[in-house]
């Protein structure tokens, strides 16, 4: 890093050991301030749910809003149902997927792990939602894989309405956090609907390269 | 990548005659230009955001030296590997290497212009590996052997059924009669084409949108879910991305997330932000198991010391070539390398020299869309007259145009010679246009007449007619 540093530091014009330019670079850091927030992600949180859901729909996602985690199965095989998916789908070590119970659905197959080329349906927990666009917030790990967000043709993800906030800057903060900042996983990732494309005479397709569908349930 | 930017006016010459292109330019002006104002208008907070995001970005410029010292360290900490990349050549060079390190047959890409700067593919193919582009857009003009056209919509200027041909042409394996007239179908058949190459490939490389110094992550941001299979299935991710994507902190990040695809293509947000730290950790059970950042300078620094260091804020919206009647009049390809546009009219002279590229900044009404429309506040206007008047203090200009413009300034800077000759000649034109008031042909003047009409003086020149308000006490 020295020598690209150091012909970074003779085209400012500045030295090293600046003491005031260190100063700022820290207090930046230290800070994290955050720059404006728009008014649409300040509002009460019934407010931000309303409009979490709205954005959702508006870019060709799904969404079912249920009161108990209790009704995510039924809810998981009605949409299999009317979407005429097999009875089978894939999922990570993620402790509230776990605590779902599946016992109605006799005929339903969940398989653990990484999503493969053959899996056609992922159930994913989204650990924070921003409401002034509709994001959901998916970190990887062993609880959630990264790869079933984006292989399978259909991701159903879930998330608790108390981790519905107003903007990307509250949402970070669901994330455990280090002095600094939060300590990341390999990746966050923030998926605001399936995947799309323009690049045909700008004629927007749903479906490229990720999920064709994305079904959200919004427990509590 | 080869530049053509050398050949600018007979590039623009072709692109004019193009029908296909003229056709296909008509659908984008009207696409992002309106998707964008609506964009614009549905958050009242946005110019506020833009201009917060200029500050972080010129604040960053500023300590470019400590955030990328802060990145380092957070980047090593999380596992990644940090290669430093001089030149284009050195990119390539240390890319390849890891290719090599890794005996590397598939390589998938998603889009990146830093790729595209440093001709990436060549280089790679040259060597004896396959890389396939991933991104719709990009794997379309791959097909075409065609460079990018645009630095969001890369296949822009390809028509529908051209895919279509395209595609019947490649994917030979496929049935012959399959109906592929809609363009949902091309996509299907490019994604079903793809799957089993994500999952195949040794190595993944994409590109960053941004760098964060806190967390030494990097971003992409992204429709398709292409970059994301591509990094996520191949064991090793490579990013190639530059100096000027260094941002210092998450919520730094927020707000320029908040402007980039509302600026692109009238989003607000894209369908996929995709923050990547370090390699996958131990409990994980996908994820690359490599992460290698190579960061180009590529003469980005020697940018920063110089005047048109503000372009160093460009976010790569694409904005600005959007809006530009220029690029919407010819498209990418006239502009002859990576970068089209108002910012290519500005970058290209920085990365070629002027010997090269000095048509693009002369090629602008300075009409101040692309200004008015830049997230990153960059005032492209003044840039681009900045490489004009470079180029003429470099000699660069031809001896007519030279020597003309020599003669209209000893008229100019002396009023009463001034005034005397317009006094002659504003009349005589004005005689000669007749009652059509228009010239359809004008001796020294073919180049605006033999497209449009040039119209006639009106007769009086504006001093004589001051004067004559004053005798008549009007003013």
């Amino acid at each position: 890093m020295n020598g690209f540093v150091k012909n970074i530091r003779r085209a400012l014009g500045v030295t090293a050991s600046d003491p005031e330019r260190l100063e700022v670079v820290r207090k930046h850091l230290d800070d994290h301030a955050r720059n404006l927030i728009p008014e649409r992600a300040l509002r009460s949180h019934p407010e931000l749910v309303d409009n979490f859901i709205k954005m959702l729909e508006s870019v060709e996602a799904t969404v079912a809003h249920l009161s108990e985690l209790a009704d995510v199965a039924s809810e998981v095989a009605r949409y299999m149902i009317v979407n005429d998916l097999a009875h089978q789908l894939k999922c990570g070590a993620d402790k509230l997927i776990g605590e779902i119970d599946w016992s109605e659905q006799s005929d339903l197959v969940i398989m653990s792990g990484p999503a493969t080329g053959e899996d056609v349906l992922s159930l994913t927990h989204a650990f924070a939602g921003v409401s002034e666009t509709g994001t959901l917030f998916v970190a990887s790990g062993p609880e959630n894989p990264v790869t079933l967000s984006f292989l399978p043709e259909t991701n159903i993800v879930l998330i608790r309405v108390r981790d519905i906030v107003g903007s990307y800057e509250d949402a970070w903060l669901k994330l455990p956090w280090g002095t600094r900042g939060p300590q990341m996983p390999r990746t966050v990732n923030f998926i605001s609907g399936p995947s799309r494309t323009a690049d045909i005479e700008q004629t927007l397709i749903t479906g490229a390269h990720g999920p064709c569908h994305l079904h959200v349930i919004v427990v509590g | 990548m080869k530049s053509t930017a050398g050949s600018f006016k007979e590039n623009a010459q072709d692109a004019l005659k193009n029908q296909r292109l003229q056709k296909s330019l008509k659908v984008l002006g009207r696409g992002f230009v309106e998707k964008r104002a609506k964009a614009r208008a549905a958050l009242p907070e946005f110019d506020e955001l833009c201009q917060q995001g200029q500050a972080i970005k010129t604040h960053t410029l500023k300590h470019l030296d400590l955030y990328l010292e802060v990145y380092e360290k957070q980047l090593v900490a999380s596992g990644g590997h940090l290669h430093l990349a001089h030149t284009a050549a050195d990119a390539c060079e240390q890319i390849l290497q890891i290719c090599r390190d890794k005996n590397a047959r598939l390589i998938t890409k998603g889009k990146s212009m830093v790729a595209e700067e440093i001709g990436l593919n060549d280089h790679l193919e040259e060597a004896g590996l396959r890389v396939l582009e991933t991104d719709l857009g990009e794997y379309i003009i791959q097909l075409r052997n065609e460079p990018p056209s645009h630095i969001v919509a890369p296949a822009v200027h390809v028509g529908a059924d051209q895919v279509e041909a395209d595609f019947r042409r490649v994917h030979k394996e496929l049935p012959a009669g399959r109906d592929l007239s809609d363009p949902a179908a091309l996509v299907f058949e490019a994604r079903n084409m793809l799957r089993s190459e994500f999952i195949n490939a040794d190595i993944g490389i994409t590109g960053a949108n941004f760098l964060i110094a806190q967390t030494g992550s990097s971003v992409i941001v992204t429709n398709e879910g292409n970059g994301d299979l591509t990094q996520s299935l191949a064991p090793v991710h490579i990013v190639i991305t530059s100096i000027d994507k260094l941002v210092p902190t998450l919520n730094d990040t927020s707000t320029l997330v908040r402007v980039l695809a509302r600026s692109a293509t009238g989003q607000s947000i894209t369908t996929y932000t995709t923050f990547s730290t370090g390699p996958r950790r131990s409990q994980d059970l996908d994820g690359p198991q490599e992460y290698h950042v190579v960061l180009l300078d590529n003469g980005r620094t020697e940018q920063l010391a110089g005047e048109f260091s503000e372009a160093l804020r460009c976010i790569r919206c694409g904005a600005c070539m959007n809006h530009c009647p220029v690029y919407q009049s010819i498209g990418g390809h006239a502009y002859g390398w990576v970068y089209p546009g108002p910012i290519g009219a500005v970058l290209t002279p920085s990365f070629l020299g002027l010997d090269e590229a000095a048509d693009l900044p002369n090629a602008s009404s300075l009409c101040g869309r692309c200004e008015q429309v830049c997230p990153m506040g960059i005032k492209l206007p003044d840039l681009m007259r900045k490489w004009r008047e470079k180029h003429h203090q470099g000699g660069g200009l031809p001896v007519l145009v030279r020597s003309s413009l020599t003669a209209w300034v000893i008229v100019a800077k002396r009023p009463r010679l001034y005034q005397f000759m317009t006094g002659i000649v504003m009349p005589l034109l004005a005689k000669l246009a007749g009652c059509k008031r228009n010239f359809r042909w004008l001796p020294l003047a073919t180049g605006w007449t033999n497209s449009r009409d040039l119209p006639a003086p009106s007769g009086k020149t504006f001093m004589s007619l001051l004067k004559k308000h004053q005798r008549e006490g009007r003013l």
